[in-house]
């Protein structure tokens, strides 16, 4: 039998219901009263970082090539009779599903037929089929993916800090690999790679919308496979605090030259590294969003444009502030951004600037509630950090100053800091 | 729970429409003015709109605009300029938390309103300019931009290729124009076009919220009676006419990939049967141009359709090796021809409107498609729900299809070469 636990937030005042399915599989279900559509994410703990790993069943840890779990998506979409997305054809969804650095997610969303979408998906990703000929056609497909990426400077900017900042970790391989990479993949090392992470101990179903906890109990009940946890470890090789290289510069065609600048430091997972996440991310707006003195200064010199923004990147092993924008002096903009972390760490963060982008971020935590898509999202990024949907608010509610000073402290330090630029 | 919608005609060119839906947790407003698309005028309005979104004359730079919005729950006011037909959309868009979140009992909505006349109705300006600090730096965003629409290359192909689609059309220009006309743009210039869409554009105002908010109609009234309104512009798209000689353009760029955009045209007035049977080539994952194009010949890595209703244009991009280019674009005109010799399935008409009818139904679950909906459908003059439009699709016929793709015929293809494609081939 599957156990059912409702999870409420005081705070908002919002809830979701989480299944414990008898398969292994977790399911989180957030029924939306009023709310026409439905969408669904099928995920598993597999991105692009985990290129080395073993089970219980194995003695060594196997490494695997660079954008196989990006491969292995694009192919789980043939199955051995029938292409899935004529099936999906037949409910009217529409289908997706994406690789990101730390998982990889099958999604579908549609206002009818639910039921018969969320049968498609459960089934469709517990049937791998693999051949030598599908495989070498997706090579093709792929390279051209990876060509276009080639040829986004979005995209080529962010790699090349990456690398500039972490010696090991595989947070710095392109997410479908390069097209030597995928040349060393093979049916085989799909299967190998398919069976060690499409486990459903390693999985989550999330579905948020227009749709019934039972029903959607009842499908897992009919279609899901049990498994058995087959203890699951992977490893990142170890990674020093410091930097690969300070800088970086790729030609390419763009207007104006476009930079990242990027601030390491230690990762944390779970609860700290969430805390440790918004603590920066209020940092960061306090020290360098529109009201901050940083910002006019870059603007008011000619340093920078309207895009200018700031990310916090974190996940699995790796925790970077990211600065990122279009400048005639991207070096410079370095420059004043150290000036600017170094002054707030001597003289303190503005603490008026701090109370009011705590404000701003509880009312982007509310605004999140509002849409189907994003609710789904929440609830399996979350869930595969090991978090509630709800401990964004509950931070927030309990962060002080004094927290995010400290954290200023720890999270920028002006020398572990690297900027890639692309410049034509 | 379900949607109210209500539209009414404020008098001097001003629609007003309200949608309610109770699940929201967001009270969204907007101010639509439909103007002329114009090679010159229209980037001044793209920077006005900009600068009246970033100061007033109260807070007067971006600096005390922004702190003023996240006091407010980080409640968001931008401006956009976009395109519709042959017109020129300008937009001032806000939205916050329902006032029910407010942790400190605040009237968000009420003090984002007045944030909203300020920012409309007082801007940061003296002597019919705007304050030059503030026009300096936005001046400087619009002429960066333009120089950066070069870094997305698929979105760059399509921009470029509009200027020989629609050559001779308004369409063929960009709202945020060229370097060298963002550059010759003066305080004074941008502050008359400011001024001007004030004055002579059809106002369309949307709000959306879980409740309706009291006196709003009448707040919307005050606030637009400080202007002499007088409405000039009008609604305007036109059928883009088939060239009599098909036009083919190449441009080299420093690209990995090339990037093929194909424009075809037709006059059918039948423009359901027209999107539904662009949909059935190249609109979903199981699209003729998706399956065969795509997955089967694994010739591009994109190749999709696009219909623009109101141009009575069919736009199909994709990305393709440079090798590849001339069967690439064989074969998407197969699969046309296909359609045109009736070989789809009657489940491929099915599913294709089933799909669109899944699509239609969730634009009530987002204030943003809301209010993207309601503005269409009175921009093209012909109100209906969603709900309603499915049946128009569902009553479409297979000859329908068949002579929505008879009547188109091609007029542009624009290839954007890549110097460094077919590299490895070369070596």
């Amino acid at each position: 039998m599957s156990e059912i636990k409702v999870i409420h937030d005081e705070i908002t005042g919002e809830k979701y219901n989480y299944i414990k399915h008898s398969s292994g599989l977790d399911i989180l279900v957030w029924e939306m009263e009023g709310f026409s559509s439905t969408e669904a994410l099928f995920g598993t703990k597999y991105g692009s970082i985990n290129t080395m790993f073993k089970t219980e069943d194995d003695e060594n840890y196997t490494a695997v090539p660079e954008g196989i779990a990006h491969f292995l998506e694009h192919k789980l979409f043939e199955n051995e009779d029938t292409d899935v997305f004529d099936l999906y054809a037949k409910t009217g969804a529409s289908a997706n599903a994406y690789t990101s650095f730390d998982k990889t997610c099958y999604l579908f969303s549609c206002s009818d037929n639910y039921q018969e979408s969320l049968k498609i998906l459960l089934s469709f990703v517990q049937k791998p089929y693999f051949t030598k000929e599908s495989v070498d056609k997706e090579q093709g497909i792929i390279g051209q993916e990876i060509k276009m990426t080639e040829d986004n400077p979005g995209w080529r900017v962010f790699f090349n800090l990456l690398k500039c900042l972490y010696h090991n970790h595989p947070v710095k391989i392109d997410i479908a690999g390069t097209v030597e990479s995928i040349a060393k993949i093979d049916a085989d090392l799909l299967y190998k790679c398919y069976g060690t992470f499409y486990n459903l101990h390693n999985m989550v179903l999330s579905i948020a919308g227009n749709v019934k906890t039972d029903e959607v109990i009842k499908i897992a009940d009919e279609l899901l496979i049990p498994t058995k946890d087959k203890k699951l470890e992977t490893v990142f090789e170890e990674e020093p605090y410091g930097i690969v290289q300070k800088e970086v510069v790729q030609k390419m065609p763009v207007g104006t030259p476009i930079f990242h600048i990027g601030f390491k430091s230690n990762a944390l997972i779970g609860y700290e590294g969430l805390k440790a996440e918004m603590e920066t991310y209020v940092a960061v707006n306090v020290i360098a969003d529109a009201f901050s003195e940083l910002y006019k200064e870059l603007m008011d010199d000619g340093l920078v444009n309207n895009s200018f923004s700031t990310e916090v990147f974190n996940g699995d092993g790796y925790f970077t502030v990211i600065f990122a924008g279009e400048s005639k002096d991207p070096r410079e903009v370095l420059n004043r951004i150290k000036m600017a972390i170094n002054k707030a760490k001597k003289d303190g963060l503005n603490r008026e600037h701090f109370d009011v982008i705590k404000k701003a971020t509880y009312g982007s935590t509310i605004r999140e509630f509002n849409n189907v898509d994003s609710v789904a999202n929440l609830l399996i990024n979350n869930y595969f950090s090991n978090l509630s949907p709800f401990d964004g608010v509950k931070i927030l509610s309990q962060m002080t100053y004094e927290d995010v000073q400290s954290c200023l402290i720890e999270r920028f330090d002006t020398e572990n800091v690297a900027i890639s630029i692309i410049e034509s | 729970m379900s949607t109210s919608y209500f539209r009414e005609e404020l008098g001097n060119g001003i629609g007003f429409t309200s949608i309610i839906d109770p699940k929201f947790k967001t009270n969204t407003f907007r101010v639509k003015f439909i103007t002329k698309l114009d090679e010159y005028i229209s980037p001044k309005n793209t920077l006005a709109i900009s600068i009246l979104c970033s100061c007033n004359s109260e807070y007067k730079t971006i600096a005390e605009l922004s702190k003023k919005l996240n006091a407010l729950y980080g409640s968001a006011l931008y401006g956009e300029s976009g395109i519709r037909g042959d017109n020129q959309i300008i937009s001032m868009s806000m939205s916050c938390i329902e006032d029910r979140y407010a942790i400190e009992k605040e009237k968000i909505f009420d003090e984002l309103f007045e944030l909203f006349e300020l920012c409309l109705f007082k801007p940061n300006s003296t002597n019919g300019e705007f304050d030059s600090r503030e026009f300096s730096l936005k001046k400087r965003d619009l002429i960066e931009a333009v120089k950066s629409e070069i870094n997305n290359k698929r979105g760059y192909a399509v921009m470029r290729s509009r200027k020989t689609i629609f050559t001779g059309e308004p369409l063929e220009f960009s709202v945020n124009g060229t370097i060298e006309i963002a550059q010759e743009i003066t305080s004074a210039e941008c502050y008359e076009a400011y001024l001007d869409f004030l004055r002579y554009s059809q106002v369309e105002v949307f709000f959306v919220g879980p409740k309706p908010m009291d006196n709003l109609k009448e707040k919307i009234q005050k606030a637009f009676s400080q202007v002499e309104r007088e409405v000039r512009t009008k609604i305007i798209y036109n059928l883009s006419p088939l060239k009599e000689v098909l036009s083919e353009v190449t441009e080299e760029l420093d690209v990995n990939q090339s990037k093929m955009v194909m424009a075809l045209k037709s006059t059918n007035p039948n423009k359901y049967a027209n999107s539904l049977m662009s949909k059935i080539l190249g609109g979903t994952t199981f699209s003729k141009l998706f399956v065969n194009v795509r997955e089967k010949l694994s010739l591009c890595y994109y190749c999709s359709a696009m219909y623009m209703l109101s141009k009575g244009t069919l736009v199909i991009d994709s990305g393709v090796e440079q090798s590849n280019i001339e069967k690439a674009k064989n074969e998407i005109l197969n699969q046309l021809n296909e359609i045109k010799l009736g070989n789809f399935t009657d489940e491929d008409m099915e599913n294709t409107v089933l799909y669109i009818a899944n699509s239609l139904k969730s634009v009530g679950d987002t204030p943003s498609s809301l209010v993207g909906w309601y503005m269409d459908k009175y921009y093209l003059g012909e109100i209906c729900t969603p709900y309603e439009e499915i049946k128009k699709y569902e009553a479409i016929k297979r000859e329908d299809v068949i002579e929505a793709a008879k009547s188109f015929e091609l007029d542009t293809v624009y290839i954007m070469n890549g110097k460094n494609d077919n590299m490895e081939e070369e070596e």
